[in-house]
């Protein structure tokens, strides 16, 4: 083989390397699934793969002599990419926006490996492009709930901080309306005491201060067993000492010249007892002036019955014809003189016996009586007026004879006599009075019911009332001095027992009363 | 894409070739001269892009109908091939699809793009005046006949100069190579606008083929 075919078989050899070399470069460039373009110095593209046609949908002719900054947003960024960076090291990388076909941005990082020559000149570059899409949704998502997350926590954050102002608020309206309470209760006339549910002391206002005469700084936060010790308070303990809810009120009088009106009250919040208010209402004066009144009544009353009587006997005596013979006509006067004699006598009988009722002088003959026999005299002494009003009575009592029981008789005798006479002279013509004895394990319980005009529903609990009366009554009777329920409630209570009544207007009412048997 | 101009005309409008393509094909093919298959295959890619996958079946069909059957896809890119199958393929191309002047010049234009030879030759780039010392060298690479030279580079006045010695197939073949070292300028110099114009014609006023090119 000589020379020239030796360097052609070399050349041939050659060539088939290229092709080769070609065909695996093809193939690599094809398989690569990185997007990969080739820049020259200038920043023009001269080549690219086949991933980078996939990824920006451009091919080779629309591509390459294209600038590259043209394939970014961020033109100034991939020219200060290639001059700071790539020129001066060989590799960098940056994240920046690829522009794809039809304007589809496409967030990406851009590989960058400079080329140089043998002699070391910078001859272009390959960038390499990886597409951060996904990432990025991904970040950005990761963003979005951190952002939202963000946002709920800075809107928790802004409600706390209403909340906090609200509170404070609230606690600067509270304070205020404690000071307000504290000035009331400060300034309050009666004197106040406040316990705890625990039964400590924990308010004294200084008008309880001045009533009973302690101090504050003393007694507050001490239990009231302890406090009952302190002369005060000891007075005191039967009221504030009572185990039951709702108000309860006693006159108590602390020294000679105090009397206070106490009342206990359960202090209830959300159906808890949270403890117990104590009101001292000075009522000395008024008690003075009650008594003064009483007293003067009693003195009138004492006064003007001697002279009634006396008046009375006189006009007995007349009327008898004791002092000689009368016609007719003056009879009629004398009788109309001796009955309103008989009813001012019945007023200060009445009007004396409240005197003695508020002075806690009313009972004094308690003894063992027969009530059948007390009831049974008055129904007599009421016998003419029954027949004359043509009204029927009847007594009912029970079988077994009843027990004496320990009462002043003549004050019970009183106390049935108002309540029957009400039943007489209120009762409808030819109506009915049913007299009732019953007895029970511990008391006797007497009834009386009429069939008269009743007692209207909204005067109901005015029944008992000093000087009361209906006023259905007041229209059709004149007489009557508004005592007789009165001193009949004083005369049970006085004894222990209990008086009420039903009734309804128009038809008629029925009276009870009870007597303790013990 | 930079304004193009052909001497001194805005490339555009139908060839009307006198002869029939059979003759011209028959004629060209008598010439000898062979260039890289990546040259034909650059072409074959322009069609495609520009008139569809289908366009380069026609493109057979026609080159079988005048007598010179291919298989396109097989061209291999740097194995060599007769520089007329390439001139015929752009004949070819204008004739079925009535392609203008601009068309041809645009072709050679995209041809670079896609060159692999284009490419490695780039790794002398590293300034304008050292990629158009590579020119020659460039030919040389692409082409076994004819000769390129490249002087005349000047960066005051902007240009420099292109001549081809030794290449007559076709007067086509004129715009096309404008297009294509218009492509070749616009890689190794950057600048808003690059022209080429030829100077001198190897079937007009010349012995060879000279283009200029300037630049702004």
């Amino acid at each position: 083989m000589d020379q020239e075919e030796l360097l052609g078989a070399e050349n041939q050899r050659l060539k088939e390397d290229l092709e080769a070399l070609e065909g695996y470069i093809n193939e690599f460039s094809e398989f690569l699934p990185l997007p990969i373009c080739t820049v020259n110095p200038l920043n023009i593209v001269l080549g690219i793969n086949q991933s980078f046609q996939n990824l920006t949908g451009y091919n080779a002719i629309e591509i390459c002599g294209r600038d590259v900054t043209e394939l970014f947003l961020e033109k100034q960024g991939i020219g200060s990419f290639v001059d700071e960076a790539l020129r001066d090291s060989n590799r960098a990388v940056r994240e920046m926006t690829l522009l794809a076909k039809n304007n589809v941005k496409i967030p990406v990082n851009v590989y960058g490996l400079s080329r140089k020559d043998d002699a070391n000149n910078f001859i272009g570059y390959f960038l390499a492009i990886s597409d951060i899409s996904e990432l990025k949704k991904s970040q950005e998502g990761l963003e979005e709930r951190v952002s939202a997350k963000t946002k709920d926590l800075e809107e928790s954050k802004r409600a706390l901080v209403n909340i906090l102002e609200d509170v404070d608020e609230a606690r600067v309206r509270a304070e205020d309306e404690r000071n307000k309470t504290l000035a009331v209760i400060t300034n309050f006339t009666d004197g106040l005491l406040i316990f705890d549910k625990n039964g400590n002391l924990s308010l004294v206002n200084p008008q309880a201060e001045t009533l009973m005469g302690i101090k504050s700084q003393d007694v507050v936060g001490s239990a009231f067993s302890r406090l009952k010790k302190i002369q005060a308070f000891g007075l005191l303990s039967e009221i504030i000492g009572k185990k039951s809810k709702g108000v309860a009120r006693a006159e108590v009088k602390l020294k000679d010249a105090l009397v206070l009106d106490v009342t206990r009250a359960s202090i209830i919040r959300e159906k808890e007892n949270i403890g117990t208010l104590v009101v001292l209402h000075d009522i000395t004066r008024e008690k003075m002036i009650e008594k003064m009144k009483t007293e003067f009544v009693s003195l009138a009353a004492h006064q003007l019955r001697t002279p009634l009587s006396a008046i009375k006997w006189s006009l007995k005596m007349l009327l008898d014809e004791d002092l000689g013979k009368i016609n007719e006509e003056q009879r009629g006067f004398m009788e109309k003189t001796y009955g309103s004699n008989e009813r001012m006598i019945s007023l200060i009988n009445d009007l004396l016996n409240v005197t003695k009722i508020e002075e806690g002088r009313y009972l004094s003959n308690l003894a063992l009586s027969d009530i059948d026999k007390i009831i049974r005299s008055v129904i007599d002494v009421y016998k003419d007026e029954v027949v004359k009003k043509g009204l029927s009575v009847e007594f009912n009592v029970p079988k077994a004879k009843l027990p004496p029981i320990k009462i002043d008789a003549e004050k019970i005798q009183l106390s049935f006599q108002n309540i029957f006479d009400n039943a007489v002279r209120y009762n409808r013509a030819k109506g009915k009075i049913t007299v009732g004895l019953k007895r029970s394990k511990d008391e006797i319980e007497v009834s009386v019911q009429d069939t008269g005009m009743g007692v209207p529903k909204d005067q109901q609990k005015r029944v008992f009332s000093k000087f009361f009366r209906g006023e259905n009554v007041m229209k059709k009777d004149t007489e009557g001095t508004g005592l007789g329920l009165f001193i009949a409630k004083n005369i049970i209570v006085s004894h222990g027992g209990r008086i009420w009544f039903e009734s309804e207007e128009g038809k008629g009412s029925t009276f009870y009363f009870t007597l303790p048997l013990v | 894409m930079n304004n193009v101009f052909y001497n001194n005309k805005l490339l555009t409008g139908v060839n009307q070739a006198a002869i029939s393509l059979k003759e011209e094909a028959s004629k060209i093919m008598e010439f000898q001269g062979n260039t890289r298959g990546e040259m034909l295959a650059a072409n074959i890619n322009y069609i495609e892009f520009r008139e569809g996958k289908e366009s380069v079946a026609y493109i057979e069909r026609k080159l079988e109908e005048l007598g010179f059957p291919v298989t396109i896809r097989k061209f291999k890119a740097l194995k060599w091939y007769p520089e007329s199958l390439s001139v015929l393929i752009v004949m070819v191309a204008r004739e079925i699809f009535n392609w203008a002047d601009q068309d041809i010049f645009d072709m050679g234009n995209a041809a670079p793009k896609s060159s692999l030879v284009v490419q490695l030759l780039m790794r002398h780039f590293f300034s304008s005046r050292k990629s158009f010392e590579a020119m020659p060298k460039y030919w040389r690479s692409n082409f076994d006949f004819g000769e390129l030279e490249a002087f005349g580079f000047d960066e005051e006045k902007k240009s420099f100069v292109i001549r081809i010695n030794g290449y007559k197939f076709h007067p086509i073949m004129c715009i096309y190579y404008a297009g294509y070292f218009l492509r070749i300028a616009q890689f190794i110099i950057k600048s808003p606008k690059i022209e080429i114009e030829e100077k001198k014609c190897a079937y007009g006023n010349g012995s060879y083929h000279e283009y200029e090119i300037k630049w702004q």
